[in-house]
């Protein structure tokens, strides 16, 4: 089965058994090695990236559900402003991570500080609730994307 | 944090490369009779136990495993052989037509009755005559503890890369000591460790999961690299790691205690049986840490402590963080306790009035090492919590309630304990480790120490840059194999903050001496050697932790209210990472607490109730405020103090709400149900 997709910006057509996971895809065809084989049962938030916009764990996404959809990666999303926010709001808290959870982690965060929605600690807390990786302290998370929010801000607002 | 910095084995691709699915047992005990693979395609093998040119076992401290079952098998699960092949697919079919012939023979059972063949250890620790104590005291207490097995559950699930490149063969692994990875496969393919050059490969929280078990799977893979002249990769999934890794090795604490007039103690007898599976190459240590945890910090007059590992048919067994120490902290703090609440006395003032003072001896606190400022740590836990009143509060309406829907259903818990830093130095095998530092003539630093661990490696770089004076910019990590590292012991028990930090200041400090006297580049080593000391570990890190617990009296769901912890952890090199390393074993220590479980039934690791293994995430992390006492002494562990001392702080906050002694890990919903029915029923 032919299934077309934007993939980082580029449209791509794989030929594939439709039930075949897209983080199989990503890894074993495009080499896209960020999104991690984890729990393969989206629990884990390894495998994360964006499906049209949104955090999802690509261990549980069967490639038929991704026509002509948009799929990034952490590796195209790293080359954004959006993650230098991310990446200096997590270093400014001292957020170390292990480098496994990455994906689930930095792009759960851009999702919270993409929202127009003002969240509570306990809401960004519950964000990561699809994150098993136990490399980071849950307060350093929250610290760290609250200091995303304002830099987002800050720089949005310079322009 | 750039991407591409960190490498996981699950990256690596080599050309040509070749995919490795293990041949397991399908039963429990017995004898393996014949392997009959199906027809092989071109380019498709199968090893067994025959085909291994050299030793069919590696050996991790006195105990040895089989790389595969030449005859006898010893539990469900066991690697027979491994089959290789070009495509995965095909070689997972091809494992699913493997025949295996076998004879059944009835499997050991773990239990207060075993055959002396079963003990692979044993520690008898005797002080004074307690039998004699409990002829003369009338007030005596009894409880047993039952903890299971539980799932290390690390990021990454467990596999080995192996390639042959420019006349060596080259493992790529994430192993918490790969030195070890050397050896074994040194042995298995009866090579010499020169030829061999191991890649530890990033390990994220490893849990103590990935000590000896990647050595096992280099060693496995390595033989059909050799053998098939392809790159060879094993690569488990996460259902496959959760049923053939190693678990934790689960244990059954009784005590007995008799407490004199004034509350002391005045005698114990501790019997500790720990289920060691099949094989258990850490039992050593384990035993030792928990037979001389089973006392804990407290006075005690006379004591028995008589620990036995047990041989069982059930699957490797291994050491969650704290070795066994979180298993003797929670039986020995929910029994105190429950002695306690018996006697109506305030579990602080018995607390202070017990604990084992400077000049005093017991197994874990030596005669010159007693001073360890409990009467600052509890003070941190009581001002931060406002412990006092609410232990009082909650006593006077738990004891006034009418039933379990009458009124808020509260606790709080307090329990004292410590982690134990580094190995405890009887075991010739845990390895020496070093660093070496040079400094270059531009003043850049590199540092060679056998850690791959990110939050390591900033300790060690602001111990250097504040020894040496410079810029930590200009320090950096080099030697990332076993071929350019300096030889290092396993990366566990706090080894690398309680031995490296201090290798790091001593070379810094011998350079700062140096650097203005000779010419630079200046390399300077330090190593560090275990020896057998009176001290039962290199240190011992004391804490004192309260949880305050709220349980929902319509679904017995235990809300956590607080958590408080204070810890006397000597010199912190950086605070920041200090806070992250105890607070990040929170949800860990909770998580074992509340919701891992793992059923067995005949030798087979199943979840409790699915496939899935129930696992709290760390978004689940409640309220916890962490104190450090403020000490210049050397660096301690702190990683493993959440997951030893907050079971016991938890189950004792439930003891307070439901009035019953909280005896086993994990304690769920069901439990918590089943002792309010009861009250119910009483009255």
């Amino acid at each position: 089965m032919i299934i077309p997709f934007e993939l980082n910006g580029n449209m791509v057509y794989i030929d594939s058994n439709p039930g075949e996971r897209l983080v199989h895809i990503l890894r074993r065809r495009f080499n896209l090695l960020a999104s991690k084989e984890g729990c393969l049962s989206g629990r884990c938030g390894s495998c994360m990236i964006l499906l049209d916009g949104n955090p999802i764990p690509s261990c549980i996404v069967p490639v038929f559900q991704i026509r002509n959809a948009s799929i990034v990666t952490l590796e195209h999303f790293s080359k954004s402003d959006d993650y230098g926010d991310i990446k200096e709001g997590f270093e400014n808290a001292g957020v170390s991570m292990c480098g496994f959870c990455d994906a689930g982690k930095i792009l759960v965060a851009n999702a919270i500080v993409s929202s127009d929605v003002r969240m509570s600690k306990e809401e960004i807390k519950a964000m990561f609730s699809g994150n098993m990786c136990r490399c980071t302290s849950i307060d350093d998370l929250v610290a760290g994307v609250k200091n995303a929010i304002a830099i987002r801000r800050k720089r949005k607002n310079d322009k | 944090m750039n991407e591409g910095d960190i490498r996981f084995f699950s990256d690596l691709e080599f050309p040509d490369q070749y995919h490795g699915v293990l041949i397991r047992s399908s039963i429990q005990r017995g004898h393996l009779v014949d392997i009959k693979p199906p027809k092989l395609p071109d380019g498709y093998h199968l090893y067994t136990a025959t085909d291994i040119p050299g030793e069919n076992r590696i050996t991790a401290m006195g105990t040895s495993i089989p790389i595969f079952a030449p005859y006898e098998i010893q539990y469900y699960g066991e690697p027979l052989g491994i089959l290789v092949g070009p495509d995965l697919d095909t070689v997972l079919e091809l494992v699913s037509e493997v025949l295996i012939e076998t004879e059944t023979l009835e499997p050991y059972e773990f239990g207060e009755i075993f055959a002396s063949s079963q003990v692979v250890g044993k520690r008898i620790l005797i002080s004074g005559d307690p039998d004699a104590s409990f002829a003369d005291v009338a007030s005596v207490y009894e409880s047993t503890s039952e903890i299971g097995p539980q799932d290390h559950y690390y990021a990454e699930p467990l596999g080995v890369n192996v390639s042959i490149a420019n006349g060596k063969l080259e493992v790529y692994t994430a192993t918490q000591w790969p030195f070890h990875v050397r050896t074994a496969v040194s042995a298995v393919l009866d090579l010499d460790p020169s030829d061999i050059v191991v890649f530890p490969m990033a390990i994220g929280e490893a849990m103590d999961g990935k000590i000896w078990f990647p050595s096992l799977l280099a060693a496995q893979a390595s033989l059909a690299a050799v053998l098939c002249k392809k790159p060879v990769k094993i690569a488990f999934s996460r259902q496959e790691d959760f049923l053939f890794s190693v678990k934790s090795a689960p244990s059954q604490i009784r005590y007995r205690t008799s407490i004199a007039s004034d509350g002391s103690i005045d005698a114990m007898i501790v019997r500790i049986l720990i289920n060691a599976g099949a094989y258990c190459p850490l039992i050593d240590e384990i035993v030792d840490r928990i037979t001389t945890a089973a006392t804990g910090l407290y006075m005690i007059r006379s004591y028995r402590v008589e620990t036995y590992a047990l041989r069982t048919n059930l699957p490797p067994m291994g050491a969650l963080s704290g070795w066994g120490e979180g298993h003797a902290i929670f039986a020995l703090e929910t029994h105190i306790a429950s002695i306690i609440s018996q006697r109506g006395l305030s579990p602080l003032e018995w607390k202070l009035m017990n604990m084992a003072v400077l000049g005093q001896k017991t197994p874990i606190v030596t005669a010159s090492s007693g001073n360890y400022r409990y009467d600052e740590l509890f003070s941190a836990i009581c001002t931060s919590s406002d412990y006092l009143r609410k232990y009082t509060a909650y006593e006077y309406l738990n004891h006034k309630r009418k039933g379990y829907r009458d009124g808020p259903l509260r606790g709080i818990g307090l329990a004292c304990g410590f982690q134990g830093n580094g190995f405890s130095g009887k075991h010739p095998g845990t390895s020496t480790y070093s660093v070496e530092i040079t400094m270059e003539t531009g003043g850049q630093v590199h540092i060679r120490c056998g850690s791959n661990s990110e939050s390591m490696r900033q300790i060690i770089r602001a111990i250097a840059a504040n020894s040496l004076g410079i810029e930590e910019s200009l320090i950096r990590f080099t030697g990332t194999d076993t071929e350019s590292m300096p030889q290092s012991g396993p990366d566990t028990l706090s080894s690398k903050t309680t031995i490296l930090a201090p290798l790091i200041e001593k070379c810094c400090a011998t350079i700062q001496r140096q650097r203005f006297r000779d010419p630079l580049p200046i390399t300077v080593k330090k190593t560090w050697k275990p020896s057998l000391k009176e001290a039962s570990f290199m240190s011992l890190t004391p804490a004192a932790c309260a949880v305050e617990i709220e349980l929902d009296p319509a679904t017995y769901e235990a809300c956590i209210r607080g958590i408080w912890l204070s810890c006397d952890a000597g010199l912190l090199y950086n605070k920041h990472v200090a806070l992250t390393a105890v607070k990040k074993a929170i949800p860990v220590a909770l998580s074992k607490m509340t919701a891992e479980q793992i059923t067995i039934r005949d030798g087979k690791i199943a979840p409790k109730q699915s496939v899935q293994y129930e696992v709290l995430t760390p978004s689940m992390q409640p309220e916890c405020e962490v104190t450090f006492l403020e000490s210049g002494e050397q660096a301690r562990g702190i990683g493993s103090l959440a997951i030893n001392l907050i079971p016991a702080a938890y189950a004792i906050a439930l003891a307070q709400i439901t009035g019953r002694q909280i005896t086993g890990i994990p304690v769920d919903a069901e439990t918590l149900y089943s002792f309010f029915e009861s009250e119910a029923t009483e009255k």
